[in-house]
C-alpha cells in the first residue's frame, strides 16, 4: 500500500496491544445545573477504560449518553469530575492548560462529524495547520509532511481546493489527513461518518482504521453508526454515563473487518 | 449597535457643523437684516456718505422715505469684549428702514427706562429723560401726515439727518443730564457683564476713548437678538458727532430706503443712481444678505465636506454590518423564500431594518450634534472673526428643518450603504443558502470589474481636478475628492488580494504561522476585510490629507509672514473689524512717527471696497521716505510680478520660493496708476496681469491696467492695492488705518513697542501694537485656532472607523467561533488564538494605513491645489510635516490593533467544547 511505504512502517511494526495510550480511570463528569439551584446533570459514572496503541475502540450509545464528552476527556480537551484520565502516560488534571495543549498537539488527533475544515485554507493548507501551529518542522518539513498526509487519504489532486469545493467525503479524508499529518498516538473520532453517504462513510472509516494501524496510534471513535462500528476491534455501548461489557464488532454484509 | 453609533456620530457631526455654521454667522446676518428692517433698498460706499451728499437725495420726493445709519464695532475694556453699535433714527414711525427691534428698542427705553429709579426721582446726574413726549407725538403726526402726502423724510430742504429730532442725546443736553451721549444697550450684554441702567460705559471705537450712558436696556428681540446681544443703539446724529469730533464732517455709513407702495425698484434705483456717488451701491436688503451668504459660503462647504467624511465611513459600516447580517442569516432567508416570500419583500425588510438603524442613528446623532455645536460654535465664530466680519455666536438652535434634514440625510446614506447586501439577499434562493461561500466567491468573481471601475474612478478624479469651480465653489474638488475616495474603496479588495498570498508564502517561510494564518483568514472574507479597510482608510487619508494640507499652508503662512513683515512694530486701532476698519488720527500718527527709537513709518490703508458689486479689500501703503510706487512694491511677492527689472531679480534669489518678490519700483511710466492684486483678487474675477479694470470711485471711473499679482494669506476676498499717488487722485487723501515702524539702531523692536504703545496710551488713544515677533505669533496662533475645528472632525471620523474595525472584529470572531475552537483542537494555545486575531487586526491596520497613506496624499493635493485655490484662491506651497504624519500613522496603526484586543481576548477564553458542541 501507498501509505504504509509514505509512514514508512506497517502494521506489524505497530507498538504492542498492550501498553495503553490512553486510560480512564474511575472518570466521572457531572455539569453544573443550567439554572442556580437546577441539579447538577451526571454524565459519566466511573468509567474505566485502557485503548492501547493500534487498537479502533468504538463508543456507541443513544444520544446524550456521554460519548462525546469521554471523547474530549480522553483528548484532554476537559478535566474529570472525579477520577483520573492518563493520556500518553500523563494524567490531564494535573497539567496546566499549556503543558496540556503542547500534549493535545503532540499526541491526539481529532476528527469531527461536521469536518471542522478551515474554509480560509486549501486542503493542504489545512493538513499544514497543525503542523505549523506546533512550530516545530521546518516549513518544507512541514511542505512534506502535508503532501504525504494527503497522499495517504487519496486527495493529492485537491490540493489547492478549498473546503467549499470538496465533497462532504473529500472533506472528511482531507480532516483524517490533518488528524495523522502531527503523527499522533491517539486519533479521537467524533461521528466521523454521521455526515456523509454509506459509501463514502466506508472509505473513511477504511481510511482510518488502515492509516491509524499503520502509525500505531490507537482511535477511539464514537458513533451511532452500527456500519462505522464495524470497523472497530472492539465496542464499548455507553448508557447513562457507564460503558457496558466491551462486545465483539458486528459483522456487515461485505463480512468486513 | 456600533454601525448604530457610526450613524449617530456621523450625524452628530454634520448636524453640528450645520448648526454652529448658522449660528456662527447668523449673528451678523441677523444684524443686515433687522437694520434693513423693512426697507426696499440700501444704498451704501466704500467711504461714508456726508451728511452735506444726502439732501441731494431729495429729488425722490415722496417715493421713498430714508434713513441713514451707522454701524461700528466698539471694544469695551472692562468686559475685554466687542460691542456692535448702530447709530439709527429711533423714533422715526413707521420706521422706515430700521428694524421694528428699534422701534421696540425705543419704546423698551420708555418702558424700562422710565421704570429706573433715577428716572421716577426726576433724574439723576446723567440720567436720561424719556424722549419729549409732546415734540414725539408731533413728529409722529408729522411723519404719518408725510407718509400720506407721499413725502419723504428729507422733505423740507433739512436732508435726511432727521436724527438730531429724536435725539436722546440732545434732549438730555436740554436738561443738561448727562455730556456722555445716551446708549441702550442689550439687555443679554449688560446681564452678562453687569452693567445697569444709568451707569456710565466706557468703550473704544477705533482708537479713540468715548463714554456712553446706559439709558436703557433692550429686551432680546430683533436687533438686540443679533450677534448674541452685543448690540448697542444709539441716536444717529450723537453717534454721528461723536465720531466727526469737534469740527468734523458728520457722515454715514448707509442709508436704508422704503418705497412708497406702487414705486418700482427699478425705477428709483434710476433715479437715484445719477444723484449719488458712482462708487456707492444701491442693492435691495437680500442681495446684501447673499453676498455675506457668498463670502463665507466657501468656508462653510468646506466645513461641511469634512463633516460628511465621518458619515461616509458610517456608510461603509453600515454597508458591512447589513453584509454580515445577509450572511448570518442566509438559512432563514433560503426559508422564508422557500415559504414564499418575494425577493422584493426580503429586500424591503432588509432596507426598512437599515432605515430604521439610520433613524435610531439620527436620533442620537441629533442630540450630540447640538452637544457639538454648542462645543464648537465658538471656534467657528472665532475663525468667521478672524477671516471675514465680527461674529458673536448665537445658541445654536435645532429646528424641524434640521431635524428633516438629518433623517433624510441618514436615510439617504443608510438605504444607498444596504441597497447592495438588500439585493444579494434578495436573491438568495433555497439552494444557495446550502452554500455560504456563494456571496465571497461572487465577490471575488467581480474584481475585474471591480478594477475598471477603480480606473474609472481614478480618472473621473483626475479630471475633476481640472474643472473650474461653479458659482465660486469647489464642487468639482469635492467630486474629485469623492471619485479617490471610491477609487481607493473598490481597490482594497485588490490590494488584499495581490498581496495576501505572496505575504503568506513568506511569512510561512520565514514560520510566522499566525501571522500567515491571519492573512489566509483575511483572504478568504476579503469582502467584508476590503470594505473595513476602505471605511478605515477613508478616515486615515482624511487625518494625512487635511494634516498635509494644514501643515503645508501653515509653512506657507510663517514663510509668507516671515517675508512679509519687514517693519519691527506694528500699530493699529484697538476696535477695529475687516468691515469697519478705523482711521487712526493724524495727530496720533504723528505722535507714533515721533516716538522716540523709531527711523522709518510706512503708513497703510485698507478698507472693505466694491468691486463688480463684490466685496473686495481696497488698500494703499505709502512712506515720507520712500516714493508711492516703491511704497506700494514694498514686502510683496509676486506669483506675477510687475515688469522686468528689479522685481524679477530679487524673484531669482527669493529662498523661500514664495514666487517673485520685489524690493524696488517697478519701471512703470509715472502718470499711470500702479494697480496690484491679490492672487484670490486674481482668480475670483479672473483678471490677472495685464488686465484692464475699471474701479468706481468718488471722481469717477479709474481705468487701469493689473501690473502684478501678489501673494496673500489675509484675504480671501482678494485686494486691490493701488499706489497712494493714484489713491489720492481719485479718492482722496488716503485715511491711515495702520502704521509700521522701523527701529533706529540700537533699539530693540521690544523697547519700541513699549515707548509707542506707552505714547499713544498717554494720548488718550486705544491702539494694539505689536512687535514683529508677537505679530507672527499672534497670526500663527489665529492660524492654529482656524483649524481646530478640522482637528476635531478627523478625530471624530477615526473614532468612527475604528469603532467600525472593533465591531467587525468581533463579529467575525463571533461568527468563527466554531473556527477558533477548531484551533484550540487542533493544538493551539490561547494566546496563539488570540494572537491569531491581533494578527488579522494588524494586517487591517497595515492595509489600512498603506492605502489611507496613499489615499492621503492624493487628497491633501487635491485639497492643496484644488479646493483651497478654488475655495480661498490660495498657492499653498507643499509642506507635509513628515514627523507628524509618521507618529499619526503609527499611532492609527496601533490603535486598530488595539481594536482587535477585545474580541481577540474573547476568542481566546471561549470555550472550544461549547463551541464546537453548538453545531
Amino acid at each position: 500500500m501507498v501509505w504504509e511505504a509514505a509512514i514508512g512502517g506497517s502494521a506489524v511494526d505497530a507498538p504492542a496491544a498492550s501498553a495503553a495510550v490512553v486510560a480512564a480511570e474511575g472518570v466521572e463528569m457531572t455539569y453544573p445545573g443550567a439554572a442556580s439551584g437546577a441539579p447538577a446533570t451526571p454524565v459519566l459514572r466511573g468509567v474505566d477504560l485502557a485503548v492501547a496503541a493500534g487498537e479502533c475502540v468504538a463508543l456507541t450509545g443513544p444520544s446524550g449518553g456521554g460519548k462525546t464528552t469521554l471523547l474530549n476527556l480522553l483528548g484532554g480537551m476537559d478535566r474529570p469530575t472525579r477520577g483520573r484520565v492518563l493520556l500518553a502516560g500523563q494524567d490531564t488534571a494535573r497539567l496546566d492548560d499549556a503543558a496540556l495543549t503542547r500534549l493535545r498537539r503532540r499526541a491526539v488527533g481529532f476528527v469531527f462529524q461536521f469536518f471542522h475544515l478551515l474554509p480560509a485554507l486549501t486542503a493542504m493548507e489545512n493538513i499544514a495547520l497543525p503542523l505549523e501551529l506546533a512550530g516545530e518542522l521546518s516549513a518544507a518539513d512541514i511542505a512534506a509532511r502535508s503532501r504525504q498526509a494527503l497522499a495517504l487519504v487519496g486527495m493529492e489532486e485537491y490540493a489547492d481546493r478549498y473546503p467549499g469545493r470538496l465533497s462532504g467525503g473529500q472533506r472528511q479524508r482531507v480532516a483524517l489527513a490533518r488528524a495523522l499529518a502531527p503523527r499522533p498516538q491517539l486519533i479521537l473520532a467524533d461521528e466521523p461518518t454521521g455526515n456523509l453517504d454509506r459509501q463514502s462513510a466506508q472509505q473513511v472509516m477504511a481510511l482510518l482504521r488502515d492509516l491509524s494501524r499503520a502509525q500505531g496510534a490507537a482511535v477511539v471513535l464514537a458513533t451511532h453508526s452500527a456500519e462505522a462500528a464495524v470497523f472497530a476491534s472492539r465496542v464499548l455501548p455507553l448508557r447513562d454515563g457507564r460503558l457496558a461489557a466491551a462486545t465483539a464488532p458486528p459483522q456487515d454484509a461485505a463480512g468486513t473487518p | 449597535m456600533a454601525s448604530g453609533l457610526a450613524v449617530a456620530l456621523g450625524i452628530a457631526v454634520v448636524v453640528g457643523i450645520r448648526l454652529a455654521n448658522r449660528a456662527a454667522t447668523q449673528s451678523f446676518r441677523q444684524t443686515d437684516r433687522a437694520l434693513a428692517g423693512r426697507a426696499d433698498l440700501l444704498v451704501r460706499g466704500p467711504t461714508p456718505i456726508s451728511a452735506s451728499r444726502l439732501a441731494a437725495l431729495n429729488a425722490l420726493g415722496g417715493e421713498a422715505t430714508m434713513l441713514p445709519y451707522i454701524h461700528r464695532i466698539a471694544f469695551d475694556p472692562r468686559a475685554q469684549d466687542t460691542l456692535e453699535l448702530y447709530g439709527a433714527d429711533l423714533l422715526a414711525q413707521p420706521p422706515p428702514a430700521a428694524a421694528p427691534a428699534i422701534a421696540a428698542a425705543a419704546s423698551a427705553f420708555a418702558v424700562r427706562g422710565g421704570s429706573h429709579p433715577e428716572r421716577r426721582a426726576g433724574g439723576g446726574a446723567g440720567a436720561p429723560g424719556p424722549p419729549p413726549r409732546p415734540r414725539a407725538k408731533r413728529d409722529a403726526r408729522r411723519r404719518r401726515a408725510g407718509a400720506r402726502a407721499r413725502s419723504s423724510s428729507v422733505a423740507g430742504g433739512r436732508g435726511p439727518t432727521v436724527a438730531p429730532r429724536a435725539s436722546f442725546a440732545a434732549g438730555n443736553r436740554r436738561r443738561g443730564m448727562a455730556s456722555a451721549p445716551a446708549l441702550l444697550l442689550a439687555a443679554a450684554y449688560a446681564r452678562r457683564h453687569g452693567y445697569r441702567c444709568g451707569q456710565i460705559l466706557h468703550l473704544v471705537i477705533g482708537a479713540r476713548r468715548l463714554r456712553f450712558r446706559i439709558a436703557a436696556l433692550l429686551p432680546a428681540r430683533g436687533l438686540a437678538r443679533a450677534q448674541a446681544g452685543h448690540i448697542g443703539v444709539l441716536d444717529i446724529g450723537a453717534l454721528a458727532r461723536l465720531l466727526a469730533g469737534p469740527g468734523g464732517h458728520e457722515a454715514f455709513d448707509g442709508l436704508a430706503i422704503r418705497l412708497a407702495p406702487g414705486v418700482s425698484t427699478a425705477a428709483v434705483i434710476a433715479r437715484l443712481r445719477p444723484l449719488i456717488p458712482a462708487d456707492d451701491v444701491i442693492q435691495p436688503p437680500a442681495a446684501r444678505e447673499r453676498q455675506a451668504g457668498k463670502m463665507l459660503a466657501a468656508f462653510h462647504a468646506n466645513l461641511l465636506a469634512l463633516s460628511f467624511v465621518s458619515l461616509l465611513v458610517g456608510g461603509f459600516l453600515i454597508y458591512n454590518a447589513m453584509s454580515l447580517a445577509v450572511l448570518r442569516r442566509r438559512e432563514a432567508i433560503a426559508v422564508v423564500r422557500a415559504l414564499g416570500a418575494q425577493a422584493s419583500a426580503v429586500r424591503r425588510a432588509l432596507l426598512a431594518e437599515a432605515a430604521l438603524l439610520a433613524s435610531a442613528g439620527a436620533v442620537a446623532g441629533l442630540g450630540l450634534g447640538w452637544l457639538f455645536a454648542r462645543a464648537t460654535v465658538g471656534l467657528l465664530s472665532a475663525t468667521v472673526n478672524n477671516l471675514y466680519a465680527v461674529s458673536h455666536p448665537l445658541p445654536p438652535r435645532l429646528t424641524p428643518a434640521d431635524i428633516a434634514w438629518a433623517l433624510g440625510l441618514a436615510w439617504a446614506v443608510a438605504l444607498a450603504a444596504a441597497w447592495g447586501p438588500a439585493r444579494e439577499a434578495s436573491a438568495i434562493t433555497p439552494a444557495a443558502a446550502l452554500r455560504p461561500e456563494e456571496p465571497e466567491l461572487a465577490f471575488r468573481a467581480r474584481q475585474r470589474r471591480w478594477a475598471v471601475l477603480c480606473l474609472g474612478l481614478a480618472a473621473v478624479a483626475l479630471a475633476a481636478a481640472w474643472l473650474p469651480a461653479p458659482y465660486g465653489l469647489p464642487v468639482n474638488g469635492y467630486l474629485s475628492a469623492m471619485a479617490a475616495v471610491f477609487a481607493a474603496a473598490l481597490a482594497a479588495p485588490l490590494l488584499l488580494r495581490f498581496v495576501l498570498p505572496p505575504a503568506r508564502r513568506w511569512l510561512l517561510r520565514r514560520r510566522r504561522p499566525r501571522l500567515a494564518l491571519a492573512a489566509a483568514s483575511l483572504l478568504s472574507a476579503q469582502r467584508r476585510v476590503a470594505v473595513l479597510v476602505a471605511a478605515l482608510a477613508t478616515a486615515i487619508a482624511m487625518v494625512v490629507g487635511v494634516a498635509a494640507m494644514v501643515g503645508s499652508f501653515r509653512q506657507t503662512v510663517r514663510v509668507w509672514l516671515g517675508e512679509t513683515l519687514q517693519a519691527q512694530v506694528y500699530i493699529r486701532p484697538l476696535a477695529w473689524s475687516r468691515r469697519h476698519p478705523a482711521a487712526i488720527s493724524p495727530a496720533m500718527v504723528r505722535r507714533a512717527v515721533q516716538t522716540p527709537g523709531a527711523r522709518r513709518a510706512v503708513f497703510y490703508y485698507s478698507a472693505p471696497f466694491l468691486f463688480h458689486h463684490q466685496p473686495v479689500v481696497l488698500a494703499t501703503r505709502w512712506s515720507p521716505q520712500e516714493g508711492p510706487r516703491r511704497a506700494l512694491l514694498g514686502g510683496l511677492h509676486f506669483l506675477q510680478a510687475p515688469a522686468a527689472g528689479a522685481a524679477r531679480r530679487a524673484c531669482a534669489a527669493n529662498p523661500a520660493g514664495m514666487g517673485r518678490t520685489s524690493s524696488a519700483a517697478a519701471p512703470l511710466p509715472p502718470a499711470q496708476p500702479l494697480l496690484l492684486v491679490s492672487e484670490p483678487f486674481a482668480r475670483r474675477f479672473q483678471l490677472w496681469r495685464g488686465a484692464r479694470v475699471r474701479l468706481l470711485t468718488p471722481r469717477g471711473p479709474l481705468a487701469a491696467r493689473i501690473a502684478g499679482v501678489f501673494y496673500d494669506y489675509s484675504s480671501s476676498q482678494g485686494i486691490l492695492r493701488v499706489d497712494a499717488a493714484t489713491y489720492r487722485r481719485w479718492f482722496g487723501p488716503p485715511p491711515v488705518t495702520n502704521i509700521a515702524l522701523y527701529t533706529a539702531s540700537g533699539v530693540t523692536p521690544a523697547r519700541l513697542r513699549r515707548r509707542v504703545a506707552v505714547r499713544l496710551a498717554r494720548a488718550g488713544g486705544a491702539f494694539w501694537v505689536h512687535d514683529r515677533a508677537s505679530l507672527r505669533r499672534q497670526a500663527i496662533a489665529v492660524f492654529d485656532q482656524t483649524f481646530r475645528i478640522t482637528d476635531a472632525l478627523e478625530l471624530i471620523a477615526l473614532i468612527v472607523a475604528i469603532l467600525g474595525v472593533a465591531n467587525t472584529l468581533w463579529a467575525v470572531a463571533l461568527e468563527r467561533r466554531r473556527e477558533l475552537a477548531v484551533l484550540r483542537f487542533l493544538g493551539a494555545t490561547p494566546p496563539q488564538v488570540r494572537g491569531l486575531l491581533l494578527a488579522e487586526a494588524a494586517w487591517i491596520g497595515v492595509f489600512a494605513v498603506f492605502l489611507g497613506a496613499v489615499l492621503g496624499a492624493v487628497l491633501a493635493a487635491i485639497l492643496i491645489d484644488v479646493v483651497n485655490v478654488q475655495s480661498f484662491g490660495w498657492t499653498i506651497q507643499v509642506h507635509p510635516p513628515w514627523a507628524y504624519l509618521a507618529a499619526a500613522l503609527a499611532l492609527l496603526f496601533a490603535a486598530t490593533a488595539a481594536a482587535g484586543w477585545p474580541p481577540a481576548r474573547w476568542a481566546a477564553r471561549a470555550d472550544p467544547l461549547r463551541a464546537v458542541a453548538a453545531e
